[in-house]
């Protein structure tokens, strides 16, 4: 997880945008991308990256050092991206993520390479992955396959023990190869 | 090892780098002879290598734009409110003879206010013991029909 100079969060908590803008910077990308995987849409996903930093920047005075800010960051995100997923208020049906939105970040297909079009078939069958699996056992994929947490990170992001963060993950890396193998990937299992 | 051990370990810690020791040895056995359990163990690291490479996506740049923008909205309506709470402080700083005066007089009305409704208070309840004791020794004379209260006795004397 990256970390952030004291010297900086403190100047964001006491107003200078340009600080916050590096703190940003440097989870803007992790943040969305957790928020796109557990919520599987892009507006969700931009809502959620919103929430989150607003509710960072309200909290940052009230940080405390003794924790690192990317868990802190993390847990925002997941329990803003749970909120915004149940809430369902301004969800659409359960549909692909809408890659029109997220154009800046993915290549454009007009100027189509071999290896473009490889990617974005890649991300397609992800999200046909994490799609089919509940709401649990992705955000429990999305912090341990895409992000890389440890176990210990997992269960201070959750809110929940080591021991359940471990029979979660196996759970839910069940439900993946399973998803994966009636995506048509893994053909040897 | 028996496959129900080895695929829990493969679907968590052997997967995640954290097996080791005698167990790691064991499992690692396991899976160079059984085939259903390597199978699982190829297909959770390539399923996860293929989430690693194409699920990171960076957030659009309309997403800063609407935080700064709301952020900027939160910093003027905080610089009111500490404009305000400023003028406040100031005021009773700067102030304090004219609010220290203002605050005795206010003070001083009440206590005054108070007294006066604490005694008109007594006065009325002196009033009405005085007209229930009258009624008393009026109801008491009529009843014995003995001229006893035109007559005046030392009740009456006393009280009335």
């Amino acid at each position: 997880m990256r970390e952030i100079a004291k010297e900086i969060i403190e100047l964001a908590a006491g107003g200078d945008i340009s600080a916050f803008e590096e703190i940003y910077k440097a989870f803007s990308s992790t943040v969305y991308t957790v928020a796109l995987g557990v919520t599987r849409d892009s507006r969700d996903a931009e809502e959620v990256t919103q929430d989150v930093f607003l509710k960072a920047f309200r909290g940052l005075k009230r940080f405390k050092f003794g924790s690192s800010l990317g868990t802190w960051i993390y847990r925002i995100t997941v329990n803003t991206a749970i909120n915004v997923y149940r809430s369902g208020a301004r969800r659409r049906a359960f549909g692909m993520v809408d890659y029109d939105e997220i154009k800046d970040s993915v290549p454009d297909l007009r100027n189509t390479s071999k290896e473009e079009i490889e990617k974005r078939h890649a991300a397609e069958s992800v999200d046909r992955i994490l799609k089919d699996l509940s709401f649990e056992h992705r955000s429990c994929i999305v912090l341990r396959e895409i992000e890389g947490l440890d176990y210990k990170e997992m269960a201070q992001v959750l809110g929940i023990p080591i021991n359940t963060v471990r029979s979660r993950l196996k759970r839910a890396r069940a439900a993946m190869v399973t998803c994966a193998k009636r995506e048509g990937l893994n053909h040897g299992l | 090892m028996d496959c129900k051990r080895a695929k829990g370990l493969v679907l968590s810690d052997y997967t995640d780098g954290v097996l080791r020791g005698h167990a790691l040895e064991e499992l690692e056995l396991h899976l160079r002879s059984c085939s259903s359990c390597r199978r699982l163990a190829e297909g959770v690291t390539s399923t996860g290598e293929l989430l690693k490479s194409a699920a990171r996506v960076d957030a659009p740049q309309a997403v800063w734009n609407r935080i700064r923008a709301e952020i900027s909205r939160i910093l003027i309506k905080e610089g009111f409110v500490e404009t305000v709470l400023e003028r406040i402080r100031y005021g009773l700083y700067h102030l304090r003879p004219t609010v220290m005066a203002t605050a005795a007089i206010i003070v001083l009305i009440f206590v005054l206010a108070t007294a006066r409704f604490v005694s008109y208070m007594n006065y009325s309840a002196a009033l009405s013991v005085r007209e229930d004791i009258v009624n008393m020794v009026s109801l008491n004379g009529e009843e014995r029909g003995s001229g006893e209260y035109d007559i005046g006795t030392s009740a009456e004397t006393f009280f009335l």
